[in-house]
Parts: structure tokens; C-alpha cells; sequence
């Protein structure tokens, strides 16, 4: 030995499993894509520049906000990128792009940043987005009133809206086939059903995703719209409509199971996604809105922490009576 | 280093690795070092408390004890003179005291005698090979052994490579220490291929085949014995002195020939994942560096090497550092191979949770542990529940240093609690 080595210390684990924010983040992107392109295929270049403005200037937010607060730029690990993609998803393909720059701001600013970043929020930013959205400029959300110009060859409608204006029988010429393949109207990214449940097989196989919250909350969805429908069917569409259309499945495999705003522990993902389920429903069938994803999961983000201390007693706890 | 595979649903899969009856591979011999270094786990304030001096003789298998009130001491691994006594910071912060001694001659010391009793365990064999401890057996009620024939971390194979030629001595060693504890059952606990080697190790054998951490005491105690150390407590408070195999060796040894052995049997781990690894028998103080000269392997700057294992050792600094009682294995990374840590918050994926077999809601505890809020940690999120596996960091998305943050976390509090 010549001389003494300088070697690296640091703590135990000296292994890690390669794991990283960035990986999740850009897995999920690409789960997201087949949707994405799809939309982009029907709504054409509109929606190409929904989607880019999306992107584009949630990662600008990100980096300004970085600048302002003298923290390195964290834009490269992909979480502002891919809040900005699933907004671009959810908006309408002829949203202004004033209304961009807001989605991009709430979500990116009030939904992450404030909170001290990626994983202090209490809420899903993009679905705090599309809330505040929503209530500020509901008819941008009317997918019937944004998507009226549209030419795309086949009947454009919006199932959801149909169904609260007209009842079931106005959606029952939307075949399942035509809903997987995205033949309704919608968010850009949000219509191509057999895209958005190939896109989250993946993620829960890659194990990017809890998929206790996407399978309790289709459930949910399920069950409450099929036990509405069973008490009356004239006034209650079928559990596939309410599966295949408006934001249940981005809802379930990209939006409910946002990682910080929902909970880890067995049972309460249970409870957060099924709840978020029958709420979805309940909203559509007996509330005002049209589509109730964004409303149930919001709300069941608000209950997250409470729900989530349900957990299992830690080994060797000690269980003091006062 | 292990990767994650494409299908990442479940528990990280990592099998510790196999070892068989015999055979188990060939054992090399480290040579006698010139000089050894032992750590005594008691503070080095002043000079003036010193019972022993620089230039004092000391012979293999004697104990040294710095200080008067004996409280605790290391098994010299050589015969000597002191060269030198100075305070030693350990990597989590603990004060020690280390003792280097230079070597002359082959003189054995005065051993425990030939009966076994606690005494004389508690006066010659504290800390022995394996790193067993008596203090606490010392004043609780034991009723079993439980002689742990599995290893304590991923690659290493040190454990089973004693169990397997040592079985006898095993034996021998169970019997002193039942008679010394008056535990009246004892376990041994092995992988799957060491159970016929165990059945000569005069306990009842229990198999366990599950992958790391299943064999960690805490967790071994849970699933095989359905006995829970309370958090914060020790398997002595429920009954069980744990034995590592290599001390039960030991000790058997010890009142069989009236000396205490002062080698360890240690895995050597290169930079080459593929080699296999080899195992050493080495005296206790032995710098790391004779036993990589030995093994051919060749450190670079920016290397890293770890006493102990990947998920549970500790990093050293210098190549100068000794093998300890309870070094099972050096393991040596290269440049290329150190996973990054970084300073993000956690995104609340919750791996985690999902794999910390002690049920610890980790991603809670990680918020009070970086905000230094130890005694919440403790209280609401079960910091002392945390059976040390590693687990939490090494799936950790965010790649935070959790486990650093929990051995930090419980230092602090031992410390805190010390001055209560
Ligand atoms: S090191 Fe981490 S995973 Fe292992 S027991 Fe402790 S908290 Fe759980
Ligand atoms: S694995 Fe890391 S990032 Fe994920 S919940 Fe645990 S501490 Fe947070």
C-alpha cells in the first residue's frame, strides 16, 4: 500500500435499487402517451398545441419559481413536465391559451411549489387545477360547447353532458367499442379508453402506480353505477358509460393515484379509491356537475391524511394506556 | 448491485447467500498483523483515569480493560506491547476508546477456566468472535438461547461457514451457556442448506427459508418463536439471549482449552460481483488492509469499503481500520458502483412502507427524522420499532438516506434520554 486511499464513506444501505423520482415521473409519461397521441390523432393541431403549451410552460413555472427561491432547477426530474402533460390531457383541445398559462400556474405554483415541492401537497395539482378551473370558467369544460367545430368523423358528443341533459337513452348509440377507441368527445388526452388502461396495466406492473387505488376505484365506480342503474334504469345510464367516459379512467390510473396526495397504507388505499369511486358517481347521477372525478377525488384528497392513519401496528409498538 | 426488475409489484427480492453443510468453501489464513487495533465502547476523557499505559504487555485472549471500573474491555487477538491509547469516535457518534497493540511472540493469557459460569463469561468473553454481549443477560431472567445460524447481511457467508465446520464447538458452547444463564431451551437457526449441519449443534433446529432481512433477531423471534421485543427493548426482556453462531463456537472453545480464540471468520467481498466471495480466518484487530493483501483485492481512491454488508455495514475511512468482534464481512465498491444519495423530500410513493418489515409508516417518519423531531418520531411514527435492515433506503424513490436518518434518530435519543 502506497500511502493511505481516500475512500467514500457514507451510510448503510450500500446498495440501492435504482429507484428514482425521475424514472416514476417519465414512466409515467410514456404510460400516457398512447392516450395522448390518439387525442392529438382526433383533435389534430389544436390539441398539439394545448398539450405543448401544457408542458412547456409548467416547466417554465417550475424553473422561474426555482430561480425566485434559489433552489437548484428541478425541472429534470420530470414532475412539472408530467403535471403539465395530464393537464393538456384533461383540457379541451380548443382551450386558449390564456387559460393554459392559468391551469399551468395553479397547478404547478399553488398545487406544488407552496407546499414546499413535490411530495408536500396535499392535493393532486393537476386535479386542484381543473377545480379551480372549473369553477372559474365552466363552460370550458362543456366539451359539446369547446368541441362544436371539431369535423372528425364520427358523432361528437359528449357523453357525459348528453347523459345530464337528455338521460340514458341519449348515449346508448356509444357502443363500448367506440368508447375504447375514442370516439367521444372529451379532454385531448381523456377518450381513448384501451389507451389509458394499457398505459396503467404498465404502470402497475412497473410498480409506478399503487394499484390497490386504480382497482378500488374502478370498483366503485362500477358498483355505485350499477346499483343506480338497477333502482331505475330510465333515469340512470349502465356502469360502462360511466367507466368509458368523462375523466374515470385518467381519473384511476393517473390522477387518483397521484403520490403525495394519496395514502399508502392497504386499507386506506382502499377506502381513498373506492371512495373516490362512488363519489365520482354519486356526483354525476345526483349532483350538478357533469363529470364527478375531479370533484370526489379533490375531496378525498382532503380526507387522505385522516384516512391514511389507519395503519398497522408497528412491530414491538407499545400500546400505553393513559 | 441489485437492480429493481421490470415488474416492480412487491417486496424487494433479495436472497441471502446460499451456503451448504460442509464444504462450504475453502477458508483462508490472514497472518498474525503486526500490530491490531480493538475499540472499547466506553469514552477516553482523561489520561489520568487510564489503568493501563503505553509499553504495557499484554498476551492473546487476554481481556484489556482501559479503565478501572472494568465496565468494559477488548480481547486482546495478540501478544504484546501497547503502542497506543486514544479516543475513537464511532461512525454513529459513539465515544470509545481505541487500544492499539504491536506484536511480539505467541503467548496465550490467562483464560476463563475450564467451569463455565456467568462470571467468568462476563470477565473473558464480552464481546468475544461473533460479538456476543452477556451484560443484559447478566441481569435478566433467560430461558432461551436462540444460536443465530444465519447471516446478518446479503453476500456475506461467514455465518454458515462457521456453523458448518464448527458444529461441535457449537455444541460445547450451548451447553457452557445454558449452565451460565440457566436457560433451559436452545434454538439454533439456520438457512436451509446448513440443516444437517445444525442437527450436531445439540439445539432444536429451526429452518428458516425466507429471504433478507427474515433473518435479523427481531424478525426471527416474530416469525418463528411468535415473541415480540417491545420497541426499544431487547430480546433479554422477553426471555431470549441471542448467541451469533461464531460466539457459541467460541465460548465452547474457551472452557474446552482455557483460551478464549481470538480469530473471526470474515467474508471478503471484491469489486467483481461475480467472483465468488471468500472467507478468512482472521484475528480480531487485524487492519482491513492485511486481509484485502491477502485476498489480492486493490483499493483506488474513491473506492468504498464497508465492514459488514451492503444493506447493514459501516463505511471506514481508512484501510488502517480493524476487523471488529462482529465484522462478518468487507465488502469493497468501486468508483462506478456507489448509488447516489440526494436532499429531495420525500414524494410519498410509499416503497417504503411496503417494504419495512417492522410496519413502520416510513414516509411519516422520515418527515420528523429530517426536521430532527426525534421524540415524535419515536412516539407517533415507531423510530424505535426499526430493526436496522436497510430496506427503507434502498428502495427509496427519492433516494433519501432514511436509515442514516433513523440510526441518527435513535442516537440522538439514547443520548437525550443519558442525560435525563
Ligand atoms: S431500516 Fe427502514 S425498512 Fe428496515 S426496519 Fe428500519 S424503518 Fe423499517
Ligand atoms: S420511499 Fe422515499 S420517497 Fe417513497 S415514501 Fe418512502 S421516504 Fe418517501
Amino acid at each position: 500500500m502506497n500511502g493511505e486511499k481516500k475512500l467514500v464513506v457514507s451510510h448503510a444501505p450500500f446498495w440501492h435499487d435504482g429507484r428514482s423520482i425521475a424514472a416514476r415521473n417519465y414512466n409515467t409519461m410514456l404510460a400516457a402517451l398512447p392516450a395522448a397521441l390518439m387525442g392529438l390523432w382526433i383533435f389534430g393541431g389544436h390539441a398539439l398545441g394545448v398539450l405543448s403549451l401544457c408542458i412547456g410552460t409548467a416547466m417554465a413555472w417550475e424553473l422561474v419559481l426555482n430561480k425566485i427561491m434559489r433552489r437548484p432547477p428541478s425541472i429534470g426530474n420530470g414532475s412539472a413536465a408530467l403535471t403539465g402533460m395530464l393537464l393538456g390531457m384533461i383540457l379541451p383541445a380548443s382551450a386558449p391559451f390564456w387559460m393554459v398559462i392559468v391551469a399551468t400556474f395553479v397547478a404547478v405554483v399553488l398545487g406544488m411549489v407552496i407546499y414546499g415541492g413535490l411530495g408536500g401537497n396535499p392535493f393532486s395539482p393537476v386535479i386542484l387545477a381543473l377545480a379551480v378551473l372549473g369553477v372559474s370558467w365552466p363552460l370550458m369544460f362543456n366539451y359539446n360547447y369547446m368541441l362544436q367545430a371539431y369535423d372528425t368523423g364520427f358523432a361528437m358528443a359528449y357523453p357525459l353532458a348528453q347523459l345530464k341533459a337528455f338521460g340514458p337513452g341519449a348515449v346508448t348509440h356509444f357502443s363500448v367499442a367506440d368508447l375504447l377507441m375514442g370516439k367521444q368527445s372529451g379532454g385531448i388526452g381523456a377518450t381513448f379508453g384501451l389507451g389509458l388502461i394499457a398505459g396503467g396495466l404498465y404502470l402497475i406492473v412497473r410498480g409506478f402506480i399503487r394499484w390497490e387505488i386504480s382497482f378500488s376505484f374502478l370498483v366503485g365506480v362500477l358498483v355505485t353505477a350499477w346499483l343506480f342503474n338497477a333502482s331505475d334504469s330510465s333515469a340512470y345510464a349502465g356502469p360502462a358509460i360511466h367507466l368509458l367516459s368523462g375523466y374515470t379512467l385518467i381519473g384511476a390510473f393517473f390522477l387518483a393515484t397521484e403520490d403525495s396526495s394519496s395514502p399508502v397504507n392497504f386499507i386506506p388505499m382502499l377506502i381513498y379509491g373506492a371512495g373516490a369511486g362512488i363519489l365520482t358517481v354519486l356526483i354525476r347521477n345526483i349532483g350538478v356537475y357533469v363529470d364527478g372525478v375531479v370533484l370526489a377525488i379533490l375531496l378525498m384528497n382532503v380526507a387522505n391524511p385522516l384516512i391514511d392513519a389507519i395503519r398497522p401496528k408497528a412491530l414491538g409498538k407499545v400500546v400505553r394506556n393513559a | 448491485m441489485i437492480r429493481r426488475a421490470f415488474i416492480g409489484q412487491g417486496r424487494p427480492k433479495l436472497p441471502y447467500s446460499p451456503v451448504a453443510d460442509k464444504g462450504a468453501g475453502s477458508v483462508l489464513q490472514v497472518p498474525q498483523p503486526a500490530k491490531a487495533t480493538f475499540f472499547v465502547d466506553q469514552p477516553y476523557k482523561d489520561r489520568a483515569e487510564l489503568v493501563i499505559k503505553e509499553g504495557g504487555e499484554v498476551k492473546r485472549g487476554e481481556p484489556i480493560a482501559p479503565f478501572a471500573d472494568f465496565k468494559s474491555y477488548a480481547l486482546s487477538s495478540v501478544s504484546g506491547v501497547i503502542s497506543s491509547i486514544e479516543p475513537y469516535t464511532g461512525a454513529r457518534g459513539q465515544k470509545m476508546t481505541a487500544i492499539t497493540v504491536e506484536a511480539k511472540g505467541d503467548a496465550w493469557g490467562q483464560g476463563p477456566g475450564s467451569t463455565p459460569t456467568l462470571e467468568a463469561g462476563l470477565k473473558y468473553l464480552e464481546n468475544c468472535a461473533g460479538g456476543l454481549s452477556l451484560v443484559r443477560a447478566a441481569n435478566s431472567k433467560i430461558n432461551t438461547l436462540l444460536v443465530m445460524g444465519v447471516e446478518r447481511d446479503l453476500l456475506a457467508t461467514a455465518v454458515g461457514q462457521v456453523v458448518s465446520e464448527k458444529a461441535p464447538s457449537i455444541k460445547k458452547g450451548v451447553e457452557a451457556l445454558k449452565k451460565m444463564t440457566g436457560a433451559q431451551k436452545a434454538f439454533i437457526v439456520v438457512p436451509p442448506g446448513l440443516a444437517k449441519s445444525a442437527e450436531g449443534c445439540g439445539c432444536e433446529v429451526k429452518v428458516l427459508n425466507a429471504p433478507y432481512p427474515a433473518g435479523i433477531d427481531r424478525l426471527v423471534l416474530h416469525s418463528l418463536f411468535s415473541v415480540t421485543v417491545p420497541a426499544g427493548g431487547f430480546p433479554e426482556d422477553v426471555g431470549f439471549l441471542v448467541v451469533p453462531a461464531e460466539s457459541a463456537a467460541v465460548v465452547g472453545e474457551a472452557f474446552a482449552t482455557g483460551r478464549v480464540p481470538d480469530e473471526k471468520m470474515v467474508t471478503l467481498i471484491g469489486k467483481d460481483a461475480s467472483a465468488k466471495p471468500l472467507n478468512f480466518r482472521v484475528r480480531i484487530g487485524t487492519p482491513v488492509a492485511d486481509v484485502l493483501k491477502i485476498g489480492n483485492v486493490t483499493v483506488n481512491n474513491s473506492d468504498r469499503v464497508v465492514l459488514g454488508g451492503p444493506m447493514r455495514g459501516k463505511a471506514v475511512y481508512s484501510l488502517k481500520m480493524p476487523v471488529e468482534p462482529d465484522t462478518d464481512a468487507i465488502l469493497v465498491q468501486g468508483a462506478d458502483d456507489l448509488p447516489e444519495i440526494a436532499d429531495n423530500s420525500c414524494i410519498n410513493c410509499g416503497e417504503c412502507v411496503r417494504a419495512c418489515p417492522a410496519r413502520i409508516q416510513v414516509n411519516m417518519l422520515a418527515r420528523f427524522l429530517e426536521n430532527a423531531q426525534y421524540e415524535e418520531a419515536a412516539a407517533r411514527y415507531d423510530l424505535l420499532s426499526c430493526v436496522e435492515c436497510g430496506l427503507c433506503s434502498f428502495v427509496c424513490t427519492a433516494k433519501i438516506p432514511i436509515f442514516q436518518y433513523i440510526t441518527l434518530g435513535k442516537h440522538e435519543l439514547a443520548r437525550l434520554g443519558a442525560e435525563a
